[in-house]
């Protein structure tokens, strides 16, 4: 302690030894979520003759993007040598409607189980609920039969039924528990001057749902385009998204591997959920703090 | 009269008939789907089904045999063992960095930006960029050797004793992100004044974080361990990509014994008794707390106030 | 009674030229006064006025932006609150929820690495003294709000503290605790003899407990003095008008002087000031605002008042053994405060006298008392 200064107004700040261990951790934390990110990257932009003798670490010296090219419209998957761009396509074609479908369902879903307490309503969200926890092995087989005989096997409505079947659980999760907070008397007044069910939707609930709608939509996209066990299954072999393609990209290679054309694969991959991730950052942790901690 | 809605005039039941018309959809998934289909693959686990569904009951003997496989047998020690580091080790990480967080940090947005982003990923992504950081010729092994400790070891995968530990690795990079979110929003939610009361005691910070906090944000933990642990037990993307199963056997788990016994063994009757398996450990793991708590807080209400 | 609680212990308080400010929001503007040794002083105002950040600042938990806290013989301005020798009991409580009572009574002490031979004596002591003793093992929400709050308070006398801060502890019981609370606390004080600082906005918590009361308005003291003074001589129009309820009649109008008398011409009527202690000891002429106290209205005649009137009754508000009778002074509502079983408030006019000894006069413009 400074014995001349007399204490008087704000206390001085000093930086203690334990802020600065603070920041170090959370430095070192950042460069350890960050490092896989940064080795992908920096591979993708190399000759496979500077992955063989240099470092993994260190900067290309000289930065390419063949591998790249190679990735997107020549990588082998088993036979067929497109590249992953056919799975770019079809993981849109998946995700977009296996994101609206799910979401208005789940809204549908919410609003009905929060205000229109029907008979049976509570045991329809909690057997939802519980098959959540229900591993998917289990359903695999009758849903592979049941698909078959509808014809729905392989097909891409097929892949987005499934996708909106199992995530109604997390979608009429959050929309439920966002309309649960929500005045019953709007709701009363509404029904007191002549609304009916669609009516009350519409024009009432739907309008004042947008940040519930917001991470809702990014959650499901999120969760759709990443999937890979269902898509491998139901999706059918050309509607195979690129988490399936990816996959076979890589586990199929003989001899030595392409490692920057997997880097930059995989990259390519991942780069849809990341800018939505990016894009989107606020909402999504204020919905998983909202949403999912209701639950 | 004028005006009044018909629908108020109707009976309670046919009132409410729109609702239940409109979640048809669900309604029909539930049952069909889940019910039926959850039924329908635990009778087959009781039938002797191969390629085909037959209904020829021969009651236990499938789960015998499962659990007389070597394979089934490392699977369900793969995944015990897996899922205890993995939920431990994310919960760990993840209560930290919360914690860290929380301490009123400049670029607090950041850094949980970049702890968050990785949880966007696929598994499938996560699989292949850890494989290719433990591969020992060219991955982080070779890079620090590289700079001159050449005594490093980091291949992991390429050992039996020690391939499960790169997959919960793995997974921790991959999902401490999400628990770190719900826990910090948990501490958030801590009542400033108990933070205050702590001052006046003259109680160290870091003590209140370890004596006082988690015991308040339990339901948040709860709530992190149970997805965390939903993600452990399904484990299988993230498998297929990095180890495929071995080296040899040592990283098989169960839901990929479920899947080769689907689609390449063609055995059903394996597959689906596995299923049923790895249904009644998750009913366990969820269900035993569930019933805890709800024991718990009806002797509370009974012994409680006055 | 154990002597390690001992009214030796109490230590006063000095606030110095203290002003807080974030910014360009001034939170409280310079302030500067004593606090004694085992006085029981009550910061009182409405929401805003700074008093809790006053506290805060007292406390440690908040920095000065300016000036000196001292407490006891020590200049504690830049030391942490467990520095300070203080104890606080907060308006939520603040309670470890998962730990028993005894838990929390022992929680700072334990951490803290006392001696545990001391920490049981003192959180049985404690205990006795809040009549807790049978609830050591509850926990937080096995408890009611008043045994509660004892439990908070109990927090801070483990502490054996000089000088204990309260921030609003009442404030989220309801009223028949708050009445129960509030006489524990005054024995408590007697009992222990600290100096206590009590936060509230209720002036009933605030006339009944205090030693002395400090009206903060807008982040000045408005005016401190004990109970009586603030109640008999408010010292601006602002604190006559907080303190009493129901509240203080005023009236607009003019103190007109001719000679060594004085009178206040208001609308409507005048009252001869004789008897009414100006504060300058000379009666000042100028516009004034007369404050009239609805208690302080005469419906017993007596005859020796020297102002008399009558008026209508405009209306009765009945409060159980209290009445509220709405009447005009000259052109001025004048509100009277009588007692129900009188039964004013079946009749329809009103003779009442005003002793203008029990009357305030205030400065129109700066609200100052005269």
């Amino acid at each position: 302690m400074n014995h001349a200064a007399i204490p008087e107004g704000p206390k001085p700040r000093q930086i203690s030894a334990s802020r600065i261990a603070i920041y170090v951790f959370l430095g070192l934390s950042a460069v350890f979520f960050l490092l896989p990110v940064y080795v992908m990257i920096i591979t993708s932009l190399k000759p496979m003759a500077e992955i063989r003798t240099g470092n993994l670490f260190a900067f290309p010296k000289e930065i390419t993007l063949d591998a790249w090219a190679k990735a997107w419209s020549g990588a082998c998957t088993g036979r067929v040598c497109e590249g992953i761009r056919p799975g770019m396509l079809n993981s849109f074609k998946i995700a977009i409607p296996g994101t609206l479908f799910p979401v208005i369902v789940g809204a549908i879903n919410g609003y009905a189980l929060s205000f229109w307490r029907f008979r049976g309503a509570n045991l329809v969200f909690t057997m939802l609920l519980v098959s959540t926890f229900v591993p998917i092995q289990v359903f695999i087989f009758p849903l592979v039969r049941m698909m078959t005989a509808t014809g729905l096997y392989g097909t891409l409505p097929g892949i987005i039924l499934i996708h909106t079947g199992f995530t109604l659980p997390l979608t009429t999760l959050l929309f439920r528990n966002f309309y649960a907070s929500v005045p019953e008397e709007m709701f009363s007044a509404a029904r007191i001057d002549g609304g009916g069910f669609w009516s009350i939707f519409t024009y009432v609930l739907l309008p004042i749902s947008t940040p519930i709608v917001i991470v809702a939509v990014i959650l499901q996209f999120t969760g759709s385009w990443n999937d890979y066990l269902f898509a491998l299954i139901f999706a059918g072999r050309e509607n195979q998204p690129m988490t399936v393609l990816l996959t076979s990209i890589v586990t199929s290679q003989y001899g030595e591997k392409e490692y920057n054309m997997n880097m930059a694969a995989t990259m390519l991959a991942a780069m849809v959920p990341l800018i939505v991730y990016f894009a989107s950052g606020r909402w999504f942790v204020r919905g998983i703090s909202d949403g999912a901690l209701k639950g | 009269m004028p005006g009044w809605n018909n629908a108020m005039a109707l009976p309670v039941s046919l009132r409410r008939l729109p609702a239940v018309i409109a979640m048809t959809p669900t309604i029909f998934f539930v049952v069909v789907v889940l019910c039926f289909g959850l039924l329908w693959t635990v009778w087959t686990s009781f039938t002797s089904s191969k390629l085909l569904p037959n209904n020829d009951f021969i009651g236990l003997e499938q789960y015998v045999r499962l659990f007389g496989s070597d394979l089934w047998q490392v699977a369900v020690v793969n995944v015990a063992v897996f899922g205890l580091l993995f939920i431990g080790g994310c919960l760990a990480l993840g209560y930290v960095l919360a914690v860290l967080l929380d301490q009123n940090i400049r670029f607090e947005d950041g850094f949980r930006t970049i702890f968050l982003m990785s949880a966007s990923l696929s598994f499938v992504v996560t699989g292949i960029v850890w494989q290719w950081l433990f591969d020992p010729t060219f991955g982080i092994q070779a890079a620090v050797r590289d700079w001159g400790f050449s005594g490093f070891r980091f291949d992991w995968l390429t050992r039996k004793e020690t391939a499960i530990y790169a997959l919960v690795g793995a997974g921790v990079w991959q999902a401490t992100g999400l628990g770190m979110v719900i826990m910090l929003a948990g501490l958030r939610g801590v009542d400033q004044d108990i933070w205050n009361a702590t001052r006046v005691d003259g109680v160290a910070r870091w003590r209140v974080y370890v004596y006082v906090i988690p015991a308040m944000i339990r339901p948040m933990i709860a709530t992190a361990a149970v997805l965390l642990s939903l993600t452990a037990i399904k484990i299988y993307d993230l498998v297929v990509v990095m180890t495929g199963g071995g080296p040899g056997i040592s990283t098989e788990v169960p839901a990929k014994y479920v899947m080769d016994m689907l689609f390449q063994r063609s055995n059903l009757g394996q597959a689906t008794s596995a299923a049923t398996i790895m249904l009644l450990a998750i009913s366990l793991l969820v269900g035993l707390p569930w019933v805890i708590v709800r024991l718990r807080q009806s002797r509370s209400a009974r012994g409680g106030s006055e | 009674m154990d002597n390690t609680l001992k009214k030796g212990k109490a230590k006063g308080v000095s606030v110095r030229k203290v002003r807080v400010s974030y910014g360009a929001v001034h939170v409280i503007r310079e302030l500067d006064f004593e606090i004694a040794r085992g006085e029981f002083i009550v910061l009182l105002g409405a929401s805003g006025c700074g008093k809790s950040t006053l506290l805060s600042v007292i406390a440690g938990l908040r920095d000065v932006s300016g000036g000196q806290i001292w407490i006891g013989d020590e200049n504690v301005t830049w030391h942490e609150p467990k520095d300070r020798d203080i104890g606080m009991v907060f308006q939520s409580y603040a309670l470890y929820p998962q730990m028993t009572v005894r838990g929390n009574l022992s929680f700072g002490l334990r951490m803290t690495g006392a001696d545990k031979a001391v920490i049981d004596k003192r959180v049985a002591e404690a205990a006795e003294i809040l009549q807790l003793t049978g609830l050591l093992e509850r926990k937080p929400r096995q408890l009611s709000g008043g045994q509660r709050q004892r439990v908070a308070i109990g927090r801070a006398l483990v502490r054996h503290a000089g000088v204990f801060l309260f921030d609003e502890p009442l404030s989220n019981l309801d009223a028949k605790l708050r009445t129960e609370l509030r006489g524990e606390l005054k024995r408590l004080h007697k009992q222990l003899g600290t100096t206590m600082i009590f936060v509230t906005h209720d002036q009933i918590e605030a006339l009944t407990l205090a030693d002395r009361i400090a009206v903060m308005e807008g982040g000045v003291i408005r005016q401190i003095g004990t109970p009586k003074e603030i109640y008999r001589h408010p010292q601006n129009r602002f604190v006559a008008g907080f303190i009493g309820s129901p509240g203080m009649n005023f009236f607009d109008g003019e103190v007109q002087v001719r000679g060594a008398e004085a009178r206040f011409s208001g609308r409507g009527f005048e009252l001869a000031l004789t008897g009414y202690d100006f504060a300058t000891g000379t009666p000042t002429p100028g516009k004034a605002v007369l404050g009239v106290r609805p208690e302080h209205v005469g419906t017993r005649l007596t005859g020796q008042s020297p102002f008399q009137a009558s008026s209508p009754i405009l209306s009765a508000e009945t409060m159980g053994a209290e009445t509220l009778l709405w009447a005009r002074l000259g052109e001025d509502p004048l509100s009277i405060r009588v007692d129900t079983l009188q039964g004013l408030d079946e009749v329809s006019r009103i003779t009442f006298e005003i002793d203008p000894a029990l009357v305030s006069l205030f400065d129109a413009q700066t609200g100052q008392r005269l």
